[in-house]
């Protein structure tokens, strides 16, 4: 059996969860702690916390953690999020095309993404790339759909219908007092990146982190454009791309009760724009662009006796995007567009536990956010704070637990004077979910939940210049689930087996569209809803197969039917909306033995259309993506040790698109050496 | 291991949906017999992954094909296909985001030439034919010379910003410089560049307005079409519509409009402003200068595109079919529709996507 990287936040937290779950798992853990040095082995604790969340929280959570990430040979990040159920990738194509993420149907400006405990925002786009976010750097990725169990959290992680949390390699006290991980990845197309990765501890009271990567990719990948009976190979030229990101991390242990964290981030990036493919026109694009973002958070939490716990949170962020195209049919052969947005984010958290039962939380936030750019006729400077609070209780009764939440949301938003001024929107959001284990015995859980929320138009939709709509309305969206878990009890061969299924059906009212009304002014309007039905179900399983040979599953299915909601003359009526594959999922197979653990992955889409009116026209044909893993850890005498990793990516060589026009790389390797003093 | 086999199985499945090949149709290549009649040109739609496409309507057969670059030639025509023209016995076809002008057969619409535009000298949009010689504009700012004879570009003139219409008129090519990115600049380099076809170089530019953007002519008058500026904040269209351009001088604006076409007698126009209540459609007497209305457009969901076929007395109207709530679509198939010289309906024909011009291969030549 290979050795493993102990988890030690986990272990500190999940005593209780062990317990509940021990006769489950103990029997089937094996511990060889001869392969590895002084650091003690807890594949149980690390099973358990990802068997705790996705079994019994009573909204659907799925998450995967580092160690699953390599042991189903998770490529990168896009490759982490199809892993998940329900999901829909916005993928440009290659190392550094723009990937944002939908859940069930809503729209990616519905998807929250969590770094580190603060939420990540852009309030011009509304949406999230998450192709700044590596996995080297990642601790754990975790989808909640729908609410958050956690009572302790801030209003703004509460509001949105989906949110992705990811965190980072913990930040913690538990440890020795210097820990470094270093990695060099290489691969197909002149990709090579270097990670650093260091925590320092002072006693058991000081941590100081730090966090350093670089990426370089030329991206020219050949694909085939196929023109009726003309297929040409072709080349993803100006596909260029150098991005690097820092962090400074610090966290401070203040008397028994307090802790405070801090954390200082930057992020560059810049890239060549290929743009879409065109027939005959394969070089066209000339655009650039230039992406940097930075922030500031600090975090004290605080435990105030035994049922009393506070926190208060701060951020400052910037981000920056210039825009520039060089082409003689702008003005001065040049286009060169400057967006920044500014943020300050405040929390306040209070969490009362008076007996085992009751769980209150409450928690006040205050955003204040602006645009500004470079174009000083069209710059609109919208800006918006808004105030959000949250109220959650939670009961455990017995074998059910029900959770309920309030939200209510206020935002004020305002722009360059003369200008029409948007409306204020005020709103009570309510979100109630209820978890229950049905057996006495055994580990079968149901869930229902139901989650009301809505989302402001973004900066784009509200103020673009000749395009933006100051009068919208915000998109809400209801969200109903009913899903069963279960973990199969423990069996000769079954070292763990965990099953989800979950139905829904959610509404996004107000939908938030941009119509052409001729071919130069389109406008944005809230115009139907939409209705969706889907099926999500999840498999994660581990078979001990011989002694030190273990077979490892996941897999995931999802269905999702997105309709507009309109009579049945109309023209787009009983069609699926735009980019919505009407059946996706990811699987992967893993055999690890003493030699060299090999993976098989893969993940694909059904057919889909690239417009609301669905036509052969406008069919995007569905794709299934293979990869192959190799890897092994090798355990260094002085305690150290060596992982090495090489990847098939795109094992048949299979050319699709994930967007229209925008062509996914063929087959490529990866090659990665990590050290982890 | 009951377990390990049923997943295996499941990967198994999974495996076999991938190995399947790519299963574009073979295309039948189909020489398509041409007469008389009128050519739509269907732009398509670049972010709906649909290519631009050529529909054809023969008069005698009164049926319409669609697709028939695509059926002779076994290969699209492109992306943002805007132009077409018949000249001598050869047919071009300028494909903008594709940067490439085609050259076919006229006859047969089999494809002869793929003219490929360079990185700067790029985006061709629209076509006019004068003295043997082929002429298009290019949306970087120039005119392009084609020899028909060895079917390249033998001459290249700068003309302006953002070039559109070219028409060749009493001896003289006229370029609409509509100047369309420079809304900051107020179009300030708008005018009407007058090239002299011998020496390829701008004799004139004539000033008439912003945002030009068609000319129009019967070969006896000329005519500008403006495309105006928003208004702030309302967005509402404004000084725009038809101007004559008489001794290379352009008049006041005549009368609004967004489209229009000539006859030997009347110029028709479509006045479907952005802003204005509701959509005219009018004829203007070349002789008396008085303008009256032509058809009624309840025929006409959301006009795109206006075409006068000057020898058959017809006049063609193509339209957008209307989406999701009313909202004219930009992704689904328009319609043409076709009216006879008393401006009575005489059919409606489904064309391709994104359809935007007409243009005939019944010219005198």
């Amino acid at each position: 059996m290979q050795a493993f990287i102990p988890c030690h936040v986990v272990k500190s937290l999940l005593l209780p969860a062990t317990l509940f779950l021990c006769h489950a798992v103990s029997a089937q853990v094996k511990v060889d702690t001869t392969r590895v040095g002084a650091k003690a082995l807890d594949e149980a604790v690390v099973n358990a916390k990802f068997d705790r969340k996705t079994l019994r929280s009573s909204s659907p959570t799925f998450s995967i953690d580092k160690e699953r990430m390599l042991r189903s040979g998770v490529t990168d990040i896009s490759d982490a999020v199809h892993r998940l159920p329900g999901v829909t990738l916005r993928d440009y194509g290659g190392a550094g095309g723009m990937k944002t993420v939908s859940v069930r149907g809503l729209g990616s400006a519905h998807t929250a993404v969590v770094y580190d405990g603060m939420p990540i925002s852009d309030a011009q786009s509304g949406s999230i790339d998450l192709s700044r976010y590596s996995i080297d750097n990642l601790e754990d990725l975790s989808l909640i759909i729908g609410d958050n169990d956690d009572v302790f959290i801030s209003a703004k992680a509460a509001a949105s219908p989906a949110t992705l949390i990811l965190a980072t390699p913990g930040m913690n006290l538990e440890g020795r007092g210097a820990e470094l991980t270093a990695q060099i990845k290489a691969g197909s197309f002149d990709y090579v990146s270097p990670f650093v990765r260091g925590v320092f501890r002072a006693g058991d009271r000081i941590a100081l982190g730090f966090t350093g990567e670089f990426t370089h990719a030329k991206n020219d990948y050949p694909f085939d454009l196929v023109n009726g009976i003309l297929v040409t190979r072709e080349k993803r030229s100006h596909n260029l791309m150098n991005s690097g990101h820092g962090e400074f991390n610090f966290l401070w242990k203040a008397g028994d009760s307090g802790e405070l964290s801090a954390k200082i981030y930057y992020y560059d990036n810049n890239r060549q724009l290929p743009g879409p493919v065109m027939y005959y026109n394969v070089d066209a694009s000339s655009g650039e662009l230039r992406d940097r973002n930075t922030f500031g958070q600090l975090t004290y939490t605080h435990q105030i006796g035994k049922s009393w716990k506070i926190r208060a949170a701060g951020k400052f962020n910037w981000c920056g995007s210039l825009y520039t195209d060089i082409d003689k049919k702008y003005p001065d052969g040049k286009l060169d567009e400057f967006y920044w947005q500014r943020e300050a984010y405040g929390s306040a958290q209070v969490m009362f536990e008076p007996t085992r039962a009751w769980s209150f939380g409450y928690s006040a936030d205050y955003s204040f956010n602006s645009l500004n750019s470079n174009d000083k006729a069209a710059d609109m400077h919208p800006h918006r704070n808004s105030f959000l609070q949250s109220m959650t209780a939670k009961w455990r009764y017995g074998r059910i637990v029900v959770t309920g939440r309030l939200m209510q949301s206020n935002y004020f938003s305002s722009c360059r004077a003369g200008f029409a001024a948007p409306a204020n929107h005020s709103r009570v959001s309510p979100s109630i979910s209820v978890s229950g284990r049905l057996l006495r015995s055994g580990f079968l859980y149901g869930r229902l939940s139901y989650k009301n929320i809505f989302r402001m138009p973004t900066f784009n939709e509200a103020f673009y210049n000749r395009y933006g709509n100051p009068y919208l309305r915000p998109e809400s969206t209801d969200q109903f689930n009913a899903g069963l878990t279960w973990q199969a009890p423990s069996f000769p061969l079954m070292r763990q087996l965990v099953v989800t299924a979950d139905v829904y059906r959610n509404y996004v009212r107000d939908r938030i569209v941009a119509i052409p009304q001729n071919m130069f002014i389109w406008n944005v309007t809230n115009l139907n809803s939409v209705h969706v039905t889907g099926a999500d179900v999840t498999l994660n399983g581990t078979l001990g197969v011989a002694r030190r040979h273990d077979i490892v599953l996941g897999g995931t299915w999802s269905y999702q039917r997105a309709k507009i909601n309109v009579d049945k003359e109309d023209p787009v009526y009983g069609s699926q909306v735009a980019y919505i594959p009407r059946n996706s999922g990811s699987c992967s197979i893993g055999y690890e033995n003493p030699w060299a653990n090999l993976v098989f992955h893969g993940r694909g889409t059904s057919d889909r259309y690239t417009a609301n009116a669905n036509s052969p026209q406008t069919l995007l044909p569905g794709y299934f993506e293979a990869g192959l893993t190799l890897w092994r850890r090798f355990a260094l005498r002085c305690g150290s040790t060596i992982e090495v990793r090489g990847d098939i990516i795109n094992l048949f060589d299979k050319q699709y698109a994930v967007i229209a026009r925008y062509p996914m790389p063929g087959r490529s390797w990866m090659f990665a050496v990590k050290y982890i003093l | 291991m009951k377990k390990f086999l049923l997943m295996a199985a499941v990967a198994g499945v999974f495996c076999f949906t991938g190995c399947s090949d790519n299963d574009e149709p073979e295309p039948i290549i189909d020489p398509v017999m041409t007469s008389e009649g009128v050519f739509v040109v269907n732009s398509g739609n670049l972010g709906g992954n649909i290519v631009g496409s050529l529909s054809y309507l023969d008069y005698s057969a009164n049926t319409i094909a669609n697709n028939v670059f695509y059926d002779a030639n076994g290969q699209y025509v492109g992306d943002t296909f805007n132009d077409g023209l018949v000249y001598g016995d050869k047919m071009y076809l300028a494909v903008t985001e594709s940067n490439v002008v085609h050259v076919v057969n006229a006859g047969t619409l089999r494809l002869e030439k793929t003219i490929q535009m360079d990185a700067t000298e790029s985006r061709p949009r629209r076509l006019a034919g004068y003295d043997n010689k082929v002429y298009v504009t290019l949306f970087t700012g120039y005119l392009a010379q084609i020899d028909p004879a060895t079917m390249s570009v033998t001459a290249t003139v700068e003309v302006g910003p953002n070039p559109e219409a070219v028409v060749a008129y009493n001896g003289k090519l006229y370029v609409a410089v509509s100047d369309g990115y420079n809304s900051a600049g107020d179009y300030a380099n708008a005018c009407v560049a007058v090239v002299d076809p011998k020496t390829m170089t701008v004799t004139k530019k004539i000033q008439a307005g912003k945002n030009l953007t068609d000319l129009a002519t019967n070969g006896e008058s000329l005519f500008v079409l403006s495309s105006g500026e928003y208004e702030a904040g309302t967005y509402k269209q404004i000084n725009y519509g038809v101007m004559e351009i008489k001794n290379d001088q352009a008049s006041e604006i005549l009368f609004p409009a967004t489209l229009m076409g000539i006859n030997a007698t009347t110029l028709y126009y479509i006045d479907n402003g952005y802003g204005a209540s509701s959509i005219s459609y009018g004829k203007y007497d070349l002789k008396s200068g008085a303008t009256s209305s032509w058809i009624s457009g309840s025929d006409i969901k959301s006009p795109a595109g206006l075409g006068v076929d000057a020898l058959s007395g017809n006049t063609y109207v193509i339209s957008y079919n209307l989406g999701e709530s009313g909202y004219a679509d930009y992704r689904a198939a328009g319609y043409m529709a076709r009216y006879d010289e008393n401006d009575a309906l005489k059919g409606t024909y489904t064309v391709g996507v994104g359809a935007v011009r007409v243009f005939f291969n019944n010219v005198e030549r």
